[in-house]
């Protein structure tokens, strides 16, 4: 942890252990969701089959989330890059409608 | 659907594991393999294989957030950069003119590979050279990002060289940072092809099952590695893509 990268507001074992948690989580729910949309077959499979795909991409917008909740806190710039990410991910869906 | 379960399964296996240890996304297995093996059209193997990189990104990441090879600020300083790319070239893939992008980001390919060759190591770069490359950093973070958005590949095959050769950081914990980086880059592009009705969920959410899984495993054994192998492995990868986007540059003008 100690390259002229790092930032000691983000290295914190503590918040890599969270993230980390929150990204098993979200592998679980996508895994549920595929594999009952899977044995449920029809339109109900497809609907569970959509959650579990979202419950994925949602992962690393929550661990994001959840960053910028840790950095806020210690009054960090990074939020700022956590807001903007979010933004623009956001703004892009919104567009392709 | 074209393909058994089981071979999509399989497909997904293979490019987790090999994206998670290499800092990847996997995109470079799974597109030709969505094409071959599920018979998907171009634009939605693109669409599927971004959904199963992100499976890769978080089933890989989940294992090297623990193992404290994730360096989270550079990671979310750079993300911001990839996403633009992404989203941008997501929302202007029908538009762009396919060939030029293509030669140039393939000799841009080309250098990098020649740059990523395993060697004596050099001394790593100052903390005031890092803080000089910065901006140059962010730019490339942009170019990952418009690659990851128009190939469906993680854009992990320039975050990789961005955070080892312009930030001096090693190469394992480069590889873990780029999977953390490749999970938001690629989530952002899914969602506007999601948002477009562009992804196969059936097939998307089968081979997913399989990067989930193929990742994890790859990320807890990957540690045992050795970096020069890994990196002469990642050159030759540079090379092999230098050279199918350059044939399809080629086919395009």
């Amino acid at each position: 942890m100690d390259s002229p990268h790092s930032d000691r507001v983000v290295d914190d074992a503590r918040l890599s252990r969270v993230v980390s948690g929150l990204l098993v989580i979200c592998q679980l729910l996508a895994v549920a969701g595929v594999v009952s949309g899977l044995l449920v077959g029809g339109a109900a499979g497809r609907l569970l089959s959509a959650a579990g795909v979202l419950a994925l991409i949602g992962g690393p917008f929550l661990a994001l989330v959840r960053i910028g909740v840790f950095a806020g806190r210690r009054r960090s710039t990074l939020v700022g890059y956590v807001l903007g990410t979010l933004a623009v991910a956001m703004l892009g869906a919104w567009l392709a409608r | 659907m074209g393909a058994s379960l089981l071979e999509l399964v399989a497909v997904g296996l293979l490019a987790g594991s090999f994206g998670a240890v290499l800092g990847v996304g996997g995109g470079i297995i799974l597109v030709p393999g969505l094409i071959l093996v599920a018979g998907l059209p171009f634009h939605s193997a693109v669409a599927a294989s971004l959904v199963c990189i992100v499976g890769t990104s978080v089933a890989g990441s989940a294992v090297y957030l623990r193992q404290g090879r994730v360096d989270l600020a550079v990671g979310v300083r750079l993300q911001l950069f990839t996403v633009f790319g992404a989203v941008t070239a997501g929302l202007l893939a029908a538009q762009v003119p396919a060939g030029p992008l293509y030669m140039a980001f393939s000799l841009l390919l080309l250098i990098t590979a020649y740059r990523m060759w395993p060697r004596r190591p050099a001394a790593a770069p100052s903390p005031e050279v890092v803080r000089e490359r910065r901006p140059l950093a962010a730019g490339a973070s942009v170019g990952a990002g418009v690659i990851s958005g128009l190939l469906g590949v993680g854009g992990g095959i320039l975050n990789v060289p961005i955070l080892h050769l312009l930030l001096g950081m090693p190469f394992d914990r480069s590889a873990g940072t780029s999977v953390y980086m490749i999970g938001v880059t690629a989530a952002g592009a899914a969602l506007v092809y999601l948002a477009r009705g562009d992804v196969e969920i059936g097939i998307a959410g089968v081979v997913m099952v399989g990067t989930l899984a193929g990742a994890g495993v790859a990320a807890l054994l990957g540690r045992r590695l050795d970096q020069r192998a890994l990196k002469l492995i990642f050159a030759l990868l540079l090379a092999y893509v230098a050279f199918r986007m350059g044939s399809r540059g080629l086919a395009a003008f």
